[in-house]
């Protein structure tokens, strides 16, 4: 248990320092100058100075690496070339609401995914389960911004059920703020779950089937449990596991997804600050962003196999 | 499992709650009956990039900074320069001497009151530290002088017959018991605390989503038992699209930013939206930086303009909401346009025939004559002008002319101006309030008003210009002008695009009686015109 | 995924002689035609049109935008461009992927390396690396593809490997081993033809994947600014502020990312299907 927790975290550890390495080389490699990207033409003679010292960029490539990892290790992911502002304050001020959004994406695309992927295995050839891999598979078409174009001009410009942009309505206080947090949150939400869920189920599905062929779910059914009670309590139970490591495996597409969402509904999360940072040029900014989001899915991901083995023990072998 | 994901989605609701409340410091405040508060929400694109009200050039910083900070005189409806701080100003000593006269009922938002003294600080500041383009309006001033509270007296060198109008619409007024423990000027950032006298006073700044502003209940102009509206709060949506959505949907009453062409249209039709519709007190053009290689030659400028289709521009993009004009002097000057000027001809095979004249080819066969590579850069958040970009790269294409396009978010934009880091720049002015100071600004060598985006440096413009400024005779002075608007114009410094009407829209269920004044700089959301506005029942 | 690599020629009629399977071919078909013949029958969208925001009519079968070009014609051009970038980046992908994956399935010592720089490239958020990519070498088609093709082959590399693991514990491949060949040339002329068709199934689903993601980095505006696409239709639409009512400028190209996403995924899967009954559908 302990070995197989270890080295989890290991690969965690090994993808994030990936990240953090393709993302200085390309910023190295790629434009000529590197101090182009770091220094910029309206900042004084001094704070360009002071920036080139931090970064050691007259110093070798690997130097300039170390220097680069032991001041991510401290927390510093550079300055702002925009807002003149160490890049951490940005993106962590702008990191709660990717959390909320990806997080209950992550959850509802969970919550429907499994009753879809259960039924259709159960029903394996019946019409349920043509009908959830047709939608299984279209939704896996889906193109984010579509949806969310979608989603935001029928119900938010033509009905007005729900907001267009932001993410709460400063105004409001306690239960209400609450409640304008989840009104915001409905179509934004909604665009990335519709995207992620049918993929999702159709793993699941394939899973189930795998399962259910399965000598021991035979034997629980010869040991007299209903078929419903097999599906449910047994088969469910083994075939969730891998369906929440690709879970885990979807948090990748599930980020991208949000930035394309945030970026259309104005959702002032980091996937809304790339595409900000983008236009703005703020390549420090750009990277800093990435760089933590891929921590986050990492993390996401560890947490996922971590659930996993303590849901079942058995995984660890 | 899930329990397990509906706990997750808890903690990440509680999370997000607690970031929540950290990031808005100051909308809990005091304010115990924020629900009987009448709050008018302001769709704008742009965070605030400058706080300094001496400093910062931008359109969009100016519409929070104008509401927190008085100016002398403010423009009314018909673009008069009507008294705001000032009650009255005249001229003394054949016109070497601006007088102000100050009302006595302007408070600071700390409770000290606003004085002559604050006047000459900013005046003063402005001229030390070369701030803004306000310091162009100072060059011939001698001294200034604050012989009691609600008087000052700017000694000029020589008479100058827009000083007075000039600088009482241009410069802020600022506290100057808060800015004269400031240091350096140039450098300070004002980014929280803010005292200030106007309509609205800014009071809390979250980047990336909103700024609040609340009434100043001293402002003298605001109506009868102060101004309707308690709080202004600009909400940031970078994205044009979305923030018309958003005023369809009610999530703001009223959109700083003009409604692009296209969209005027489909708002027309919408019962709870109100259309204001103002003139231009500026113009778009792109600006050629005469400063790179191949742009300093007036047939490539030439060739340039002839590849810009204005009628099209003004029918299609504009939907007719705009008019031509030639030259650097707009058609809102009246009797100082030349109107004896004509506009380069579209004719993109011509441009290309002239630059051919002018020893171009294409030797490398790849469909652009060789050398002829410009950047032009835009700004991100003005719909009408990226479309006008897109058509002109397409154009100079035909032309053997290869434009590549850098359209960028608004401040980036303004970043890349400042440092002059563009081959052509494609861009709208905001308010020139007189051709004199507008030729000043723009074309001097010495660049007093750091707005000359071409970078000429050309003697006999700058002769033309300094004979101009120092001509008393109207009728003299008008010909000058049109001899340098024609000098301009054969020069092709720049291609003029066209003067815009522009249209805001607001949700006219909810508030009404606006004031709005010419410009997009001005528009709906002066602070006079927000402290007029009244809820609807 | 795992099922055993025989392919026999009555499957792959089963693949393609349903419903879904041949009217997905078919679509295909459709669609690579328009990329190819399209811009040769319909003039490139250019220049401002006078009738601005028409919705769709016999004259502008999807309306016109707000320049007043044809929404039609903006699309036929965009599938120009999206297909190719699709299929560009998706052979990149492929040719990476298949290569790494068949190292790992048959040099254990090269394995755990390669199924690591798999499972971090598999968990890597890719659309922030692709923009941040796009952003520093500038956006033109080209780039595009690279970039796309560059972070895309994780996937087919996973897919691959395992199923090159299968093969590669055959005992023929032993008989090969015995006769003298090298581990180059069993990858070569051994495991390669034993998984081609699951690369076929690869070029299709990863070519889908690529047309997202062409579609979004040029909806973020990271496309090349001077051909069409689907992604920069829709982000003129959203820039120009109607996609309140100019459905037709929004709803054309997002169908047609559909249907030609759907398209190839459904053909890849009943190909896959083919081989492996059991998870059958569709």
């Amino acid at each position: 248990m302990l070995s197989y927790v270890a080295k989890k975290v290991a690969r965690a550890v090994i993808t994030i320092w990936m990240a953090v390495t393709i993302t200085f080389f390309l910023l190295r490699i790629l434009p000529a100058d590197p101090t182009l990207l770091v220094v910029e033409g309206d900042m004084t003679p001094e704070m360009q100075a002071a920036l080139r010292e931090q970064y050691g960029l007259d110093k070798p490539l690997l130097v300039q690496y170390g220097l680069y990892l032991g001041e991510l290790l401290r927390g510093n992911l550079g300055v702002s070339f925009r807002q003149l502002v160490p890049v951490l304050d940005i993106l962590l001020s702008r990191l709660p609401w990717t959390l909320l959004l990806a997080g209950s994406a992550f959850a509802l695309t969970v919550l429907i995914g499994i009753p879809l992927g259960v039924y259709a295995a159960v029903g394996r050839g019946k019409l349920v389960d043509k009908v959830v891999q047709f939608l299984g598979v279209t939704s896996n078409a889906l193109f984010v911004p579509s949806v969310a174009i979608l989603l935001l001009v029928v119900f938010g410009a033509q009905l007005g059920w729900f907001p267009i942009g932001g993410a709460i309505d400063p105004r409001t206080r306690g239960a209400e703020a609450y409640a304008s947090l989840l009104h915001h949150l409905a179509l934004p939400l909604l665009s990335l779950a519709l995207v992620q869920v049918g993929p999702y189920a159709l793993t699941l599905r394939t899973n189930m089937l795998e399962v259910l062929g399965e000598d021991y779910i035979k034997s629980a059914r010869s040991r007299g449990f209903t078929p419903r009670r097999t599906v449910w309590r047994h088969a469910l139970r083994n075939a969730i596991l891998p369906a929440l490591t690709l879970m885990g495996l979807q948090l990748g597409t599930l980020i991208g997804g949000a930035v394309l969402t945030e970026t259309i509904f104005a959702y002032p999360g980091v996937g809304r600050l790339i595409y900000e940072a983008v236009q703005q040029l703020d390549y420090p900014l750009l990277q800093g962003a990435f760089v933590l989001l891929a921590i986050t899915v990492v993390a996401a991901n560890l947490i996922t196999d971590m659930v996993a083995l303590a849901l079942n023990p058995r995984i660890r072998s | 499992m899930k329990f397990g994901a509906a706990a997750v989605a808890a903690a990440m609701l509680a999370l997000t709650g607690c970031a929540l409340n950290e990031g808005e410091p100051s909308a809990t405040g005091s304010s115990t009956d924020s629900a009987q508060e009448v709050t008018l929400r302001i769709g704008t694109t742009t965070d605030v990039s400058n706080y300094n009200p001496l400093q910062s050039l931008s359109k969009t910083d100016n519409w929070l900074l104008n509401a927190t900070y008085p100016q002398l005189l403010r423009l009314d409806e018909n673009a008069e320069k009507v008294p705001e701080l000032a009650s009255d100003y005249y001229y003394e000593d054949e016109g070497r001497t601006a007088v102000f006269e100050l009302r006595d009922d302007f408070m600071w938002s700390d409770g000290t009151p606003v004085t002559a003294a604050d006047v000459k600080f900013s005046a003063e500041a402005i001229m030390q530290y070369q701030l803004g383009n306000v310091a162009a309006k100072l060059t011939w001033l001698e001294s200034i002088e604050a012989p009691d509270e609600t008087t000052v007296k700017f000694h000029l060198s020589q008479a100058y017959a827009p000083f007075a109008e000039g600088l009482g619409f241009w410069m802020r007024i600022v506290p100057a018991h808060i800015f004269a423990e400031a240091g350096d000027l140039s450098e300070f950032a004002n980014d929280s605390d803010w005292v200030g006298s106007g309509a609205y006073i800014l009071e809390s700044a979250t980047p990336g989503q909103r700024y609040v502003l609340r009434a100043n209940e001293h402002y003298p102009y605001a109506p009868e038992g102060g101004a309707a509206v308690d709080v202004v709060e600009y909400v940031v949506y970078p994205d044009i699209n979305t923030m018309i959505l958003a005023l369809r949907n009610g999530d703001i009453d009223l959109m700083a930013n003009p409604v692009p062409a296209s969209a005027v249209g489909s708002l027309k039709s919408e019962d709870k939206i109100g259309l204001e519709k103002v003139a231009s007190l500026g113009f778009a053009h792109v600006t050629y930086n005469v400063t790179r290689e191949h742009l300093d030659k007036p047939e490539v400028r030439q060739a340039l303009s002839m590849v810009v289709d204005t009628d099209s521009i003004i029918t299609t993009i504009m939907q007719g909401d705009a008019q031509e004009m030639v030259g650097p002097i707009s058609p809102i000057f009246g009797e100082f346009d030349n109107t004896g000027l004509d506009a380069y001809p579209y004719d993109p095979a011509g441009a290309r025939a002239l630059l051919e004249d002018n020893g171009y080819a294409d030797a490398d066969k790849d469909g652009f004559l060789d050398g002829l590579a410009f950047q032009m850069v835009c700004d991100q958040s003005n719909a009408n002008l990226t479309r006008v970009a897109e058509v002109m790269r397409e154009s100079a294409g035909e032309a053997g002319i290869r434009i590549d396009l850098a359209c960028t978010e608004r401040n980036t934009f303004l970043a890349a101006t400042k440092a002059y880091d563009y081959d052509l720049d494609l861009s709208q002015w905001g308010v020139f309030d007189n051709p004199m100071d507008q030729l000043r600004s723009t074309y001097l060598s010495s660049n007093p008003g750091g707005i000359n985006y071409n970078q000429v440096q050309d003697p006999e413009l700058d002769a033309l210009v300094n004979d101009a400024a120092a001509t008393v005779d109207r009728d003299a002075f008008v010909k000058k002008i049109k001899a340098i608007d024609a000098y301009v114009h054969e020069q092709a410094l720049l291609t003029p695009l066209y003067v815009e009407d522009f249209t805001f829209a607001y949700r006219s269920d909810r508030f009404t009686g606006f004031a709005p004044s010419p410009s997009d700089l001005l528009g709906m959301v002066t602070g006079y015109s927000l402290s007029q506005v009244t809820p609807v029942n | 995924m795992t099922a055993p690599l025989v392919v026999t020629r009555a499957r792959r009629r089963r693949a393609f002689g349903s419903p879904s399977g041949y009217l997905s071919v078919a679509l295909l078909l459709l669609f690579a035609l328009t990329a190819v013949f399209g811009p040769m029958l319909v003039d490139k969208p250019r220049g401002l049109g006078a009738d601005i925001l028409q919705s769709p009519s016999a004259q502008h079968w999807f309306g016109t935008d707000d320049l007043g070009q044809d929404v039609f014609a903006q699309v036929i051009w965009g599938t120009r461009i999206s297909m190719a970038v699709g299929v560009a980046a998706s052979l990149i992908a492929i040719v990476i992927g298949t290569a790494l994956g068949l190292l790992g399935a048959y040099v254990k010592r090269l394995d755990p390396f390669i199924s690591t720089l798999v499972d971090v490239m598999l968990s890597l958020p890719l659309l922030p690396l692709m923009i941040l990519v796009t952003a520093l070498v500038g956006a033109s088609a080209t780039s595009l593809i690279v970039v796309i093709g560059l972070l895309s082959w994780a996937e087919v590399a996973r897919l691959i490997r395992s199923n090159g693991m299968v093969v590669a514990s055959m005992p023929y491949i032993d008989g090969a081993k015995v006769l003298g060949a090298g581990p180059l040339r069993i990858i070569g002329t051994e495991l390669l033809p034993a998984v081609s068709p699951l690369i076929v199934v690869s070029v299709l689903l990863t070519a889908a994947r690529a047309v997202i993601s062409e579609a979004g980095l040029s909806f973020l505006g990271m496309g090349d600014p001077s051909s069409w696409s689907w992604g920069r239709i829709l982000l003129n639409a959203q820039r120009s502020g109607v996609i309140a009512t100019a459905w037709w400028q929004t709803l054309f190209p997002s169908l047609a990312i559909l249907l030609l996403v759907l398209s190839a995924t459904i053909a890849g899967i009943r190909y896959n299907d083919s081989r492996d009954p059991r998870t059958r559908g569709v």
